[in-house]
């Protein structure tokens, strides 16, 4: 980057004079071999750390944001079905009811006609022995 | 007689790292000079500016592409840094004056006349920023129209342009100046 002068835009002599009088006046005091010293560290320090401790805030930022529109919108993080309802999982398989409902009324299905025996047995004891008794 | 001087090795021979450091070291003078210029005659920015060039020309070195030379792509830097700086610097002054009430002293003190040079300054804060750009460069950094057209992204006519409406702007801005033939206009 050295001034070509073949290539600079000519310039009237007043002109000149005043651009060499600018480049006069605004011109930094130059770095003291200290202060340079100093930067060159605090560059080669910086240009050492490790590029991966910069993403750590990125990383922190994101994951705040997360929890914070978690927390703002519950809605934004249930899974929905296409017809726009929650999704709701099935706990038990409808075969399994259907044999506990015939475990505790096989009257229902055997066409046997239902003994009252509640004066002499407790609920639980009757339907042992409706099954173990009248089956 | 045994060579007891330790030798630099070869340019060619050296990696990266030792490459940026001889790189460093000798344009490290200019960028700062350069963002003392354009961010209006502010030390401590003028260094923040260098500093955070180089740092982002080192970490994009994998992405220079040679299209260009490297002085002028981390040149480039320089400006963009420079012009991001100044930004920022606007929105600080604006909030600054907005809470409490008075305009922050933009521009610190350096050496010479301090009067003369914060006169030049806002002189050259008048212009546009792509006159600014180009007067810098090319008449008070030494670039040539060439350089400054690459360094800028745009064709040498526009910079010739921009050149010839910066040095009238000023012109008139300074006119006592650009009459004073003395040298000692305050």
């Amino acid at each position: 980057m050295t001034r070509r002068r073949d290539e600079q835009p000519q310039q009237d002599a007043a002109a000149e004079q005043f651009i060499a009088r600018l480049v006069a006046h605004y011109t930094p005091t130059p770095l003291t071999p200290t202060r340079r010293v100093v930067l060159d560290e605090a560059l080669w320090a910086r240009l050492q750390r490790p590029r991966r401790m910069k993403l750590v805030p990125a990383l922190a930022t994101v994951a705040v944001g997360i929890v914070v529109a978690w927390l703002t919108f519950p809605g934004l993080f249930t899974p929905m079905s296409r017809e726009g309802e929650p999704r709701v999982s099935v706990v038990e398989a409808p075969g399994n009811v259907q044999w506990e409902y015939e475990l505790i009324y096989p009257h229902e299905f055997t066409g046997a006609a239902e003994r009252d025996d509640s004066p002499i047995l407790p609920d639980d004891y009757r339907v042992i022995a409706q099954v173990f008794l009248d089956g | 007689m045994e060579e007891t001087a330790v030798r630099e090795p070869p340019v060619a021979e050296m990696d990266l790292e030792q490459r940026f450091r001889l790189f460093v070291g000798s344009h490290r003078e200019q960028a700062r000079r350069l963002a003392w210029r354009l961010v209006g005659g502010d030390d401590a920015a003028a260094e923040d500016v260098t500093q955070e060039a180089f740092f982002k020309a080192y970490r994009a070195l994998d992405r220079f592409r040679e299209e260009a030379s490297l002085a002028t792509w981390f040149y480039q830097i320089v400006v963009r840094q420079a012009h991001s700086y100044c930004r920022w610097r606007t929105v600080r002054q604006t909030w600054s004056a907005f809470w409490s009430g008075r305009t922050p002293d933009a521009a610190a003190p350096a050496a010479g006349d301090p009067l003369l040079r914060r006169r030049i300054a806002n002189a050259l804060a008048q212009l546009s920023r792509s006159q600014k750009d180009a007067f810098v460069l090319v008449h008070l950094e030494g670039f040539s129209v060439r350089e400054a057209a690459a360094l800028m992204e745009k064709p040498e006519g526009t910079v010739k342009s921009h050149l010839h409406r910066a040095l009238q702007t000023l012109r008139r801005e300074l006119a006592d100046l650009a009459e004073d033939t003395g040298g000692s206009a305050t």
